[in-house]
């Protein structure tokens, strides 16, 4: 025992990384299907989404960070797949300077699948000024973002016809990097509108005392929450091709956080002279 | 493999990032600084276009002079670098914290205070789950209560309750740690997807 302990504790920590990465890769080469289940705060998110009829309007504010759009991707993914399918008309704008490519992409990703810009969907661009420019933003959109990311007068599109705040849409969605608080607040408390939120695995932890209080109606996390999403869809998607490698890497960081407290308990006992 | 010099240079920049963990190198320290640079590049070049398509453009159209405010204001923050005038980057300066102040006050004590206090006392203590939320709310409040009772035998409980606190917010940081852990996870295999995927063609 104390030999094995010994070789725990001097082990190359790259072994480690090599074991981590193993785990996360292998899984992605050749996916194995774990079963995904649905939580209940991903069925209300989709609940909310689904009463939404052909032609509602609402505003997805899609933060995405550049640092965490492999969690980030999957969810925005499945909250537009939904609402695409139902024929709901998006007005995208994003308060993060660095995921401004991302939310692009999801644009062009509509548009060649034949969604009419200014029509269907329409991209305000970025708006600077964090809580400050969300506030602005929320009480007059063609004041706030007088162009659009093509430069077209936000005032002349289709879309923005008898819309001008969030007062006059259906729903707020929001996809919040860190953002939670400044949507609540300027959102739901604000404007008494509902509020769906996807946020990254590590934010998602922060949203339970929101949701308790009423203020966020629905939400998925990170890659995670997307896999639920798309079993909703039953269209799976980007979310489902990391569950296996996320939960394999995950159980061998486990593994290596108890072998870790082994030695530590080891080490404590016999400093204190036990056996 | 890929045939895109996009796909091929961010492919390297993430090997040298991640050479880190074999130990620091110079291939390390490039990737690092390039990418610090282009992260200040893109963030100037946005902030530029940003300005142009919500300041300047709407002014030049004739569309107000109150475009020119924040205008006015922006060239302001410059003012430090003349030493007679360096007082002047107190207005944009005390503006921005005022209107963010007045804004997070505004929705912070009515959908982060009185909301959530609220929502916790509406709970009907019929399920576990209710209890939970209901026993660790008011054990944590008591951990921060730092008055300590006179009567001995109030004094143990509180002591008790506090620690009970203290153990509902452990547990809490745990979770969240274990969120961040998940997050981590699935931005590695992000870079995984980009480099086995896109660069190399070994994931379809």
């Amino acid at each position: 025992m104390a030999k094995f302990i010994d070789w725990l504790r001097d082990i190359d920590r790259r072994y480690i990384y090599g074991l981590v990465f193993l785990s996360l890769l292998l899984p992605l080469v050749r996916p194995f299907g774990l079963p995904v289940s649905v939580s209940k705060l991903t069925k209300a998110a989709y609940d909310e989404i689904n009463r939404l009829n052909q032609g509602d309007i609402v505003l997805y504010a899609m933060d995405i960070t550049a640092a965490s759009v492999a969690d980030d991707m999957p969810s925005n993914l499945a909250y537009m797949q939904h609402l695409m399918d139902k024929g709901v008309r998006v007005i995208i704008v994003t308060f993060r300077a660095d995921g401004m490519k991302y939310t692009l992409d999801i644009l062009a990703k509509w548009e060649a699948l034949g969604k009419k810009y200014g029509q269907d969907l329409a991209h305000l661009g970025f708006v600077a000024g964090a809580e400050s420019g969300i506030a602005a933003f929320f009480s007059d959109f063609r004041k706030t973002a007088p162009t659009d990311v093509r430069g077209k007068q936000t005032s002349e599109l289709p879309i923005m016809k008898d819309v001008n705040s969030l007062k006059d849409v259906k729903i707020l969605v929001a996809s919040t990097a860190g953002y939670t608080p400044e949507y609540v607040r300027q959102g739901f408390t604000a404007y008494g509108k509902t509020l769906i939120v996807c946020a990254s695995g590590n934010h998602f932890g922060t949203l339970p005392p929101y949701i308790q209080a009423g203020q966020i109606k629905g939400a998925i996390g990170g890659a995670r929450g997307a896999a639920e999403y798309e079993v909703l869809l039953k269209k799976p998607g980007a979310g489902a091709k990391l569950m296996d490698s996320q939960a394999i890497g995950l159980m061998s960081l486990l593994l290596v956080m108890l072998l870790g407290n082994v030695v530590y308990l080891y080490d404590r006992r016999r400093s204190q002279g036990g056996n | 493999m890929s045939t895109d010099i996009g796909v091929w240079i961010g492919a390297i920049g993430s090997l040298c990032m991640l050479s880190l963990l074999y130990g620091d190198n110079p291939f390390f320290k490039v990737a690092e600084h390039t990418f610090v640079g282009l992260g200040a590049g893109y963030h100037a070049l946005l902030g530029f276009t940003n300005i142009q398509r919500m300041a300047w453009s709407p002014l030049v159209r004739g569309q107000g002079i109150v475009f020119a405010v924040p205008l006015l204001l922006g060239l302001l923050v410059y003012a430090r670098y003349i030493p007679k005038q360096k007082n002047l980057v107190r207005i944009p300066t005390s503006m921005v914290i005022a209107v963010g102040a007045a804004l997070g006050i505004r929705g912070a004590i009515h959908g982060e205070f009185t909301q959530q206090i609220a929502a916790t006392m509406a709970l009907k203590l019929n399920s576990l789950n209710n209890l939970i939320i209901v026993a660790g709310f008011l054990s944590v409040l008591a951990y921060f209560y730092f008055t300590k009772v006179s009567h001995p035998s109030l004094a143990g409980a509180q002591s008790l309750i506090s620690k009970v606190g203290r153990g509902v917010m452990m547990i809490s940081f745990g979770a969240l740690f274990a969120n961040s852990m998940t997050t981590f996870a699935v931005r590695l295999i992000g870079v995984f997807q980009f480099l086995f995927g896109q660069w190399i063609h070994l994931i379809t």
